[in-house]
């Protein structure tokens, strides 16, 4: 069982955080490192199809632009009718590109889900009501056919949307800590195999004791990190958090990378197996 | 018998000295054209001062062509998927035993990986009507 798993070790980086330390009894790295493999093929897919509808939505976009700007310069019935066609197209490819965009980051969560699969599942659940959501108003553009009913329509779409920015940010922020927690667990794991080599000098086991507190530098961080998510949800406006999360997500990577370092000095500093 | 003096009241110039009245004249006579001053420190000074002002002038206007804004819709159409590598400096190559040479090699790996997926900017305010 040993020998499969540092076999599967060699064999693909990515596949090896995906195993779940906890759920190891439970899965086989093989397993592990196929549904990765999934996980990476259908966020590929759809990550194609957001940037498809992403250019669809830029088009639009343009053309809208110059049916506003055609309405004011004439305000005839046909540039007034030519510019309220165009509305409901970019409305249409704005709610595709957003949808399409919330089911790639819906399949990058799955990732490294199982590293923290209540808070993963929690991102997931809003983006897929977010998506229903978007095939909804999508229904209801397209029977628009006045202005009035059209602004009354977008105002609606301001208000909610400030909700759909909070949890997509959540959930790129949730993936990142994913990826950390994989790490972490990783990192634990071998530092306790490092641990209990019996090559390893004595004067070595103080090191594994400040290893400790590295690992919860790490989780605070983390947590941290997390801690936008509720904090912005009483806003009437969106102020994205992203950065500030990106912060606390970096230092967690940097005490990550000291305590790679620091075991790296540890086995290369005793003899060797 | 004494000496008659003429009258020194009027002083004539002696023909035979040829003095240049001009060289006397202690008045100060006011230079036509701008006066350079002939300290070369306050040369030094004046260029320097003329070399700060072109400086600051291109700033200003390097400045002002960067913040020039652009026509482009508010789209995000510089959103990258492809994952980037954070800015990890290597450390020093140590003897890690070949047992643990690949777990510390995809832990790196892992360390570098950085997946940039914003969500994309949109208009939020297309179809609403502006308040006249």
């Amino acid at each position: 069982m040993l020998l499969v798993l540092l076999v599967s070790l060699f064999l693909n980086p990515i596949g090896a955080l995906a195993q779940d330390s906890t759920s190891s009894a439970l899965q086989t790295p093989s397993q592990a490192q196929s549904a990765l493999q999934t996980a990476d093929t259908l966020f590929n897919q759809y990550k194609n199809d957001f940037l498809y509808n992403r250019d669809l939505y830029t088009q639009s976009y343009l053309n809208y632009q110059s049916k506003v700007q055609k309405n004011t310069q004439y305000g005839s019935v046909v540039t007034q009718k030519e510019k309220t066609d165009a509305t409901k197209e970019v409305l249409v490819a704005r709610s595709k590109m957003l949808k399409t965009y919330s089911m790639a980051l819906r399949t990058l969560l799955d990732k490294y889900k199982n590293f923290n699969s209540t808070d993963t599942q929690k991102s997931q659940i809003a983006l897929s009501k977010w998506e229903s959501w978007f095939d909804e108003q999508n229904t209801i553009v397209t029977a628009l056919n006045n202005d009035k009913d059209i602004d009354k329509w977008a105002q609606d779409f301001v208000t909610n949307y400030i909700q759909v920015q909070i949890d997509a940010t959540s959930a790129l922020i949730q993936h990142e800590v994913n990826l950390k927690t994989a790490i972490l667990e990783n990192v634990k794991t071998l530092a306790s195999d490092v641990q209990s080599k019996p090559e390893i000098y004595n004067p070595n086991q103080q090191w594994f004791n400040s290893l400790t507190v590295k690992y919860d530098l790490v989780t605070t961080s983390l947590k941290s990190s997390q801690s936008y998510f509720n904090r912005l949800k009483l806003n009437n406006k969106f102020s994205d958090f992203y950065p500030d999360a990106k912060a606390d997500l970096g230092k967690a990577n940097g005490y990550l990378t000291d305590i790679i370092n620091d075991l790296k000095l540890i086995v290369s500093k005793s003899p060797q197996n | 018998m004494p000496e008659t003096i003429q009258n020194l009241d009027q002083q004539q110039p002696n023909p035979l000295m040829t003095t240049d009245l001009d060289s006397t004249d202690i008045t100060p006579k006011p230079k036509k054209g701008l006066s350079v001053p002939k300290d070369p420190k306050i040369i030094i000074l004046g260029i320097m001062g003329v070399f700060i002002v072109i400086l600051l002038l291109l700033s200003l206007i390097v400045t002002a062509s960067r913040q020039k804004p652009g026509t482009k819709p508010s789209t995000d159409t510089s959103t990258t998927i492809t994952p980037t590598k954070a800015n990890v400096s290597p450390q020093p190559s140590t003897n890690i035993p070949e047992i643990y040479k690949a777990r510390f090699d995809n832990l790196d790996t892992a360390t570098q990986e950085v997946v940039d997926f914003p969500p994309p900017q949109v208009d939020s305010s297309i179809g609403i009507t502006p308040n006249q």
